[in-house]
This record gives C-alpha cells, sequence and structure tokens, in this order.
C-alpha cells in the first residue's frame, strides 16, 4: 500500500468514525419529557428527610426509649403491704404466721417499713401477762402499780459496819 | 373594630412569601425546559436505553429539587451534567435497567459478534456496537465527547479526572476503533 493509499485509507476510516459517532448519541427523548419530568416533581418533590434526618430521628427516638425504660426502672416500687401477724385478741395458743412470701425486688435493700418498731410476735412472758389480766384485771393493776411504785422508791441500803482487823498477838491476849 | 392598617400588614408577608414560592416554581420550570435535552442525551451517551434515560432525566431534577441548591448554582449545565452523570452511573451499577434494545437492522442478521456484522452491515450501526464493547474508562468519555454541547474540560470536570486524561483516553478510544475498523473493511474487501 503507497503512502497516498494509506494516507486515504486513514481519511476514509476518520469520516466513517466521526459520522458514526455523530450518530451515537444524537437521539431525542419522546415528545413531552419536559411535562413528564415537571409532573413527576410536582408529585413527589416535596420536601423529604435527607439521610442524615433520618438517622437523627432514628437516635433520638432510641435515646427517648432508653431514657423512659431508665426512668421506669429507676423509680420505686409500690411496697406490698405486710400482714401484721400480732393476735390482737387473747388468744390462748396463738399461732404466729410468718408474713406471706414477698417477692424480692431490686430494691429490696432499701426497703423501708412503714411501720417502726417492726412488729414481732408476742413472747411467752407477754402471752402470760396477758392472760393474768383477762383473767383478774384488779390484781392485775395492783400488781403492776406496785411494781411500778417499788421502782420510783429510792433504793435503802443498811450502813455497813466492819470491825478493824486485829493481829493474831492481840487475839491470843484477847483470849 | 378591625384595624385595616394592622391587617394589611399582616397580610403583606404571607402574600410576599407566596409570590416568592410561585417565582422559584417558575424558574425550575424553566430550567427544566432549558435544560432536560441536554440532561437527556448526557444520561444517554452512558446508558443507551431512551427508557432508562428519561428515568434518569426525571431522577436528576427530582433530586436537584429536593436538595434545593439548584437557585443558586452559577454553572447550570456543568451542575446538571455532573447530577445526571452520576445518577446514570448508580443507575447502570444497580442492574435495574432496562434490555439495550440491538439496532433492528443489526439484530435481524445472524452476525454473532460486530465484526462479521460489520461485513454486510452499515457503518455507523457497527461503530456504535464497537464503541459500546470498549472498556468503560474509554467508552464513557467517547460517548461525552460525541455531543457537541461538551468539550473536554468539561467533559474532565464531570468524571472527575484530569482534562489531559481525557484527551489521552480520546485518543486511545479512536485508534482502537480505527484498528477495528481497518480489519474489517480488509475482511470486506476480500470478500
Amino acid at each position: 500500500m503507497t503512502n497516498d493509499e494509506s494516507n486515504a485509507m486513514e481519511r476514509a476510516l476518520e469520516q466513517i468514525l466521526d459520522a458514526a459517532l455523530a450518530q451515537y448519541s444524537n437521539t431525542e427523548p419522546l415528545a413531552g419529557l419536559e411535562q413528564r419530568v415537571i409532573n413527576r416533581v410536582r408529585a413527589e418533590g416535596g420536601a423529604r428527610p435527607s439521610r442524615f434526618g433520618r438517622w437523627a430521628l432514628a437516635l433520638g427516638l432510641a435515646a427517648a426509649i432508653i431514657v423512659a425504660v431508665s426512668v421506669w426502672w429507676m423509680q420505686p416500687r409500690p411496697l406490698i403491704a405486710l400482714p401484721l401477724p400480732i393476735a390482737r385478741s387473747i388468744d390462748p395458743s396463738p399461732r404466729f404466721e410468718p408474713p406471706a412470701a414477698v417477692r424480692p425486688t431490686k430494691n429490696a435493700a432499701v426497703h423501708v417499713p412503714r411501720e417502726f418498731p417492726i412488729p414481732t410476735p408476742v413472747s411467752r412472758e407477754e402471752r402470760a401477762l396477758l392472760a393474768l389480766v383477762a383473767l383478774a384485771p384488779d390484781q392485775a393493776r395492783e400488781a403492776l402499780l406496785d411494781l411500778q411504785r417499788r421502782s420510783t422508791e429510792p433504793i435503802q441500803v443498811d450502813q455497813i459496819k466492819i470491825d478493824p482487823l486485829r493481829s493474831d498477838y492481840e487475839n491470843n491476849d484477847a483470849n | 373594630m378591625i384595624d385595616l392598617t394592622q391587617a394589611i400588614e399582616f397580610q403583606e408577608p404571607i402574600t410576599a412569601s407566596c409570590h416568592q414560592i410561585a417565582a422559584r416554581e417558575a424558574r425550575f420550570v424553566a430550567m427544566v425546559e432549558r435544560q432536560s435535552r441536554f440532561v437527556f442525551r448526557v444520561v444517554y451517551a452512558l446508558l443507551r436505553n431512551p427508557h432508562d434515560a428519561e428515568d434518569a432525566v426525571q431522577e436528576t431534577f427530582l433530586k436537584i429539587y429536593r436538595a434545593g441548591a439548584w437557585d443558586a448554582i452559577q454553572n447550570e449545565r456543568a451542575f446538571l451534567s455532573r447530577v445526571a452523570w452520576r445518577m446514570a452511573l448508580d443507575k447502570l451499577k444497580s442492574g435495574n435497567r432496562a434490555t439495550i434494545p440491538l439496532d433492528p437492522e443489526i439484530a435481524s442478521r445472524s452476525a454473532p459478534n460486530p465484526e462479521e456484522a460489520a461485513l454486510t452491515a452499515d457503518w455507523n450501526a457497527t461503530v456504535q456496537r464497537l464503541v459500546d464493547a470498549l472498556p468503560p474508562e474509554l467508552r464513557q468519555p467517547l460517548a461525552l465527547s460525541t455531543l457537541e454541547e461538551m468539550n473536554s474540560r468539561e467533559i474532565a470536570e464531570m468524571i472527575g479526572i484530569a482534562e489531559g486524561t481525557v484527551r489521552t483516553r480520546l485518543m486511545r478510544a479512536r485508534h482502537i476503533l480505527k484498528q477495528k475498523l481497518s480489519g474489517m473493511m480488509d475482511r470486506y474487501d476480500q470478500r
């Protein structure tokens, strides 16, 4: 192939290429593209929260939930009223019933009883005293008054007399 | 009794705000009418399918409308072409596209590759298929260079590479195309 032929071939290729590339993107959209674009923008163009906004919203919600759960968890639970085991009436053989099992809660460590001092079961001596009051109230009153009186009276102690010590010689001489 | 002066003073900002919104809408519509065909050609150069290209055009304008920054841009065409180009690339990567229709003339032939098709077909269609077969880094600047509106500098800004790199790639692309065409013409002449 001579130089002229080569150049002619090169020119022909360039022409074919330019003509083809000119057509490559030479495509027109369907009629009414502008109106379709405008219609879609009007239909869907409302401000949508950005990606950051959506994340911020999600994080805010999560934080609010965590705070709500924490507050609910920290607030004190209502205390269950303990049944009073003390027999109010005179029962010759009162039975002590332990308080109903209270489900331990996380707040048990800071549990504050509503009644102080905490009621305790009646001892044997107390029970006997109550029985005495019921059976002989006058005697019981007398006994209590006497007990009170004696507890308030000053204690009198006889004077102690101690003889002086003597030696064995003195004892022998005296004998 | 209503104080009319106060009522008018209260109404004025609302009326002014309505006018501003209407004016802004009108500016946006004007921009769509001015640039939508250019944006279409940009995305079509990459997507090579009119339906996908129209989708990309609509999504491009929708995106910039929602972003709200379109009103203050300096170079409207450059801004739009960049947004449209990214939109087309996303569409291309997602694979959620209509199939690229073959040219009916070429499709009707039983030629399995561009070279054989070129032996019996018109050169335009063959060249276009050869361009489609180029690697993306060569095809994209070449396709954009076919748009009358775009020069090397604008292509470089849009793709995000140096202007010199765009020119080098264009030369390489044309060189490859000429080589392939030359081989086809030789075979065509031998027949």
